[in-house]
């Protein structure tokens, strides 16, 4: 399988503070956060669950520490790695001024934080440079890009999903409960220990539940990143035969109305409709 | 590689016309969304709209069981209206407002949840939108009459 390069190199530069020098250990840690968000940036933005960015060293200087890095991916990926890498950088930068790409997941957003905050405890200084474009991330830059990351605590929400997961060796318990929108992040549910029957049962029958609670969303994606549950999670039903006689045969529109008065109708019964 | 199978986002219009005893749009729209709706329920496609379509589509009690129905199907999410939604339909209203057109909210909602969700298309069966959608006043995400997705032909020349 043929790969193709990017046409600019991406630069790594490490400066910790005092003109100190940076460790195998720290070059360890960036390189394991560089390299999954490169691989979750291509993932997030051909929809190719498996593709990843292979990012070969082809250059290095030490002092402040620089890499030159060549990313490559196979051509069977619908994304090129110019791209790839120049929307890593975009991306950090938007966050930064609390700017969010639509289509950026959850689970990209936090690989972002995690990759900004790798270096935070001894305080080292990380450029990032592909052709034209540059974030530096320095003490101030983690501080906002915090800021602009913090989740939000929505109301009661329904999600729909299967339970694949579960931690009872700690307290808070916790499940994971994956949605069943194709590429949607797996959730965090905490719970009483009270609803820890109901929920051993369902993961025992592996069906499609619901579960309610308090969601906590991050600022992008519209599924929440952590549940509280309220109450045990409803098994739901599928029935294909059901669906299809719904098709046609309901009696959603009164006599004497049209589909667009119904929907304006139902639409101002909960404040929804405006003068426009 | 696997790749994620087609993700499409519906309106209240297009649950409207599909549910409805007597017709309410062209027949067209109408096999299309019935054809769809059939690929949804044996897994070929995943349909998403978002919560309030209980209050616009589902109001009556009678009826919430197709809501409840719909839940249980693997293949169709619901999304909530969060924050970035509503942003994203003010800024779409706004951009509309400039051009000297209207968006309705509740329009400006479902077109945000459908862009944001990651649809590979937004269905509709309001020509307004679908004209707005052509001017690019919307979103990058086509919202698009209803239409039947066609086989693609596979003759032994094309396999060499």
């Amino acid at each position: 399988m043929s790969d193709k390069s990017a046409e600019h190199p991406f630069n790594v530069r490490l400066e910790p503070p005092q003109n100190g020098m940076a460790t195998l250990a720290e070059l360890k840690v960036i390189a394991d956060q560089l390299q999954r968000t490169l691989n979750a940036v291509v993932r997030n933005l051909t929809d190719q669950d498996e593709a990843v960015v292979n990012a070969k060293i082809t250059g290095a200087e030490i002092g402040s520490l620089r890499l030159d890095l060549r990313p490559t991916i196979a051509e069977s990926v619908e994304a090129d790695p110019d791209g790839v890498c120049s929307t890593l950088i975009s991306d950090i930068n938007d966050v930064w001024h609390h700017r969010f790409r639509p289509g950026m997941t959850p689970g990209l957003l936090h690989q972002y934080r995690t990759l900004v905050n790798a270096l935070k405890e001894s305080h080292i200084q990380i450029t990032f440079d592909h052709g034209a474009e540059s974030v530096t991330i320095d003490d101030g830059f983690r501080k906002r890009f915090q800021a602009a990351t913090k989740e939000r605590i929505a109301g009661k929400v329904d999600i729909v999903g299967r339970i694949e997961a579960l931690n009872i060796h700690t307290k808070p318990y916790e499940i994971k409960l994956f949605p069943v929108l194709p590429g949607a992040d797996p959730i965090v549910c905490r719970f009483e220990e009270f609803l820890l029957g109901p929920i051993t049962d369902e993961i025992k029958r592996k069906s499609l539940i619901i579960v309610s609670g308090t969601g906590y969303y991050a600022p992008v994606g519209l599924f929440p990143i952590r549940l509280t549950l309220a109450t045990a999670p409803r098994r739901v039903d599928f029935n294909p035969d059901r669906l299809r006689r719904y098709v046609r045969n309901t009696n959603l529109v009164p006599q004497g109305m049209t589909a667009s008065e119904y929907l304006t109708a139902n639409r101002r019964a909960v404040g929804l409709e405006d003068e426009d | 590689m696997k790749t994620r199978i087609r993700i499409c986002y519906w309106d209240a219009n297009c649950l409207i016309a599909l549910f409805n005893r007597e017709p309410t749009t062209d027949p067209v729209y109408l096999a299309a969304l019935e054809a769809a709706f059939s690929e949804m329920i044996d897994g070929n496609l995943h349909l998403v709209s978002c919560t309030v379509i209980q209050a616009e589509v589902f109001p009556e009690p009678e009826n919430r069981q197709i809501y409840e129905d719909l839940l249980g199907c693997p293949n169709f999410s619901l999304v909530e209206t969060v924050s970035s939604v509503y942003a994203l339909a003010g800024e779409m209203r706004q951009r509309c407002r400039q051009a000297a057109q209207s968006l309705k909210t509740p329009d400006a909602i479902h077109i945000a949840a459908g862009h944001l969700v990651g649809a590979n298309e937004i269905w509709t069966t309001d020509k307004a939108l679908v004209n707005k959608s052509k001017s690019g006043m919307l979103v990058q995400t086509p919202v698009v009459f209803p239409y039947v997705k066609q086989a693609r032909m596979v003759f032994d020349d094309d396999e060499r």
